[in-house]
């Protein structure tokens, strides 16, 4: 519940700060040139910024993403996002391993540009292959005393959807930053038996079936 | 609508835009920490317990009845009572033991005793990562002694922490 306000939070914020940035600069309309659409055409190479923070503040969770996109003409990219995950739950009364790659591959529409500045909103299908395992375990029954046991690993593969809002811009000659919002929905799948639904990578919490997300990346675009 | 649209591209036409990820990282890394920083505790941890009823046969008919009096108590924990002469009492439950692949439970009814074997597979399942595991049995098999009990059915082989009756003594 916590998160999911954190998230409601952050998603208000984004949509109230930006627009206050705006208004600080009354004049901005009229030093640009007029909007047109130019956008180079090229391959983007991205990397999430996000993901490898994380193990900062979470050490148990470590994951790298790249993004790779084209753009077939001004208004449609095609995109493919692709990453490795590791989470690891080391507690006194059991550890448990998850790692797995994930990919998603989709499409953005451009709803503006300008001078390689773009917003877009977008779909994506996510799928994932991860593996997860518990190598001790450790429980208290109050009639016979200490348990312990172990999970060995099992493979697993999900699948989501997902929609996106995304933001670029140039902040030198080929170097791009972007943001992403999404929204996902997890789809039925194979359910683990041996656990309640909580991590998937490339997904994330997954407690609970629809859920948003917060990426950050840098872009080089090869010109071609 | 219209007003965030227009709000979107005048941010796109001012220098603040080239601003803006700033801000945004600046908003991620307080809401990675943030994340990190709201785990929930685990309140309560269930325990899985096989629950069993009495029934008797009625007329061709097996009803829930309850038992006059019965203690409970495991085999090789015989100096430790799960029930204590408790009356009138139509369901019990009983733990099993995680770290045997069988556990037997002895009970003592008013006229005479008997000796219950349950054979299981320990199968572990993670609740939460606040929670951690619990740990779940499937019933195999089970056998036990014929003084006063004359069958015992398994109905849900899973047990569970869920309240859901796993088995049927017959007396």
């Amino acid at each position: 519940m916590k998160r999911i306000f954190l998230y409601i939070i952050s998603l208000l914020a984004i949509f109230l700060i930006l627009p206050v940035k705006a208004q600080e600069s009354p004049d901005a309309g009229e030093d640009m040139p007029p909007p047109e659409v130019v956008l180079d055409p090229g391959l983007r190479i991205g990397l999430n910024l996000v993901r490898p923070l994380m193990v900062f503040p979470l050490p148990s969770r470590f994951g790298i993403e790249s993004v790779l996109d084209y753009n077939i003409s001004p208004e449609y990219f095609v995109v493919a996002e692709a990453g490795v995950s590791r989470r690891s739950l080391n507690e006194p009364s059991y550890k448990l391993i998850e790692r797995g790659a994930f990919m998603r591959i989709g499409a953005d529409r451009n709803l503006y540009n300008h001078y390689n500045d773009v917003i877009a909103i977008g779909a994506r299908l996510g799928f994932s292959l991860y593996e997860r395992g518990a190598p001790r375990i450790f429980g208290e029954d109050p009639y016979w005393g200490s348990i312990t046991g172990s999970l060995p690993p099992s493979v697993f593969f999900r699948q989501w959807a997902e929609v996106v809002l995304v933001l670029k811009t140039e902040i030198f000659t080929n170097i791009l930053l972007g943001w992403n919002m999404r929204g996902k929905l997890l789809l039925p799948g194979r359910d683990d038996s041996h656990m309640a639904e909580f991590y998937i990578p490339g997904f994330g919490e997954s407690s609970v079936n629809a859920t948003a997300g917060f990426d950050f990346y840098i872009y080089y675009r090869i010109p071609l | 609508m219209i007003t965030t649209i227009l709000n979107i591209k005048n941010i796109l036409r001012s220098a603040s835009f080239k601003a803006a990820p700033v801000t945004l990282v600046l908003m991620a890394s307080v809401f990675v920490f943030l994340t990190g920083a709201c785990r929930e505790e685990c309140g309560f941890v269930p325990r899985s317990l096989a629950i069993a009823d009495f029934y008797t046969v009625i007329n061709g008919t097996g009803i829930n009845a309850p038992v006059d009096s019965l203690s409970v108590r495991g085999l090789g924990r015989e100096d430790s009572l799960l029930y204590a002469a408790v009356n009138n009492t139509r369901t019990i439950s009983l733990p099993m033991n995680g770290l045997a692949s069988e556990s037997g439970f002895i009970i003592d009814f008013d006229q005479g005793t008997d000796t219950i074997w349950f054979s299981y597979e320990v199968v572990p399942f993670f609740l939460s990562p606040e929670c951690g595991f619990i740990f779940e049995f499937d019933l195999q098999e089970i056998s036990h002694t014929r003084n006063l009990i004359d069958s015992v059915i398994i109905v849900t082989s899973r047990i569970t922490t869920l309240d859901e009756t796993n088995i049927l003594i017959y007396n």
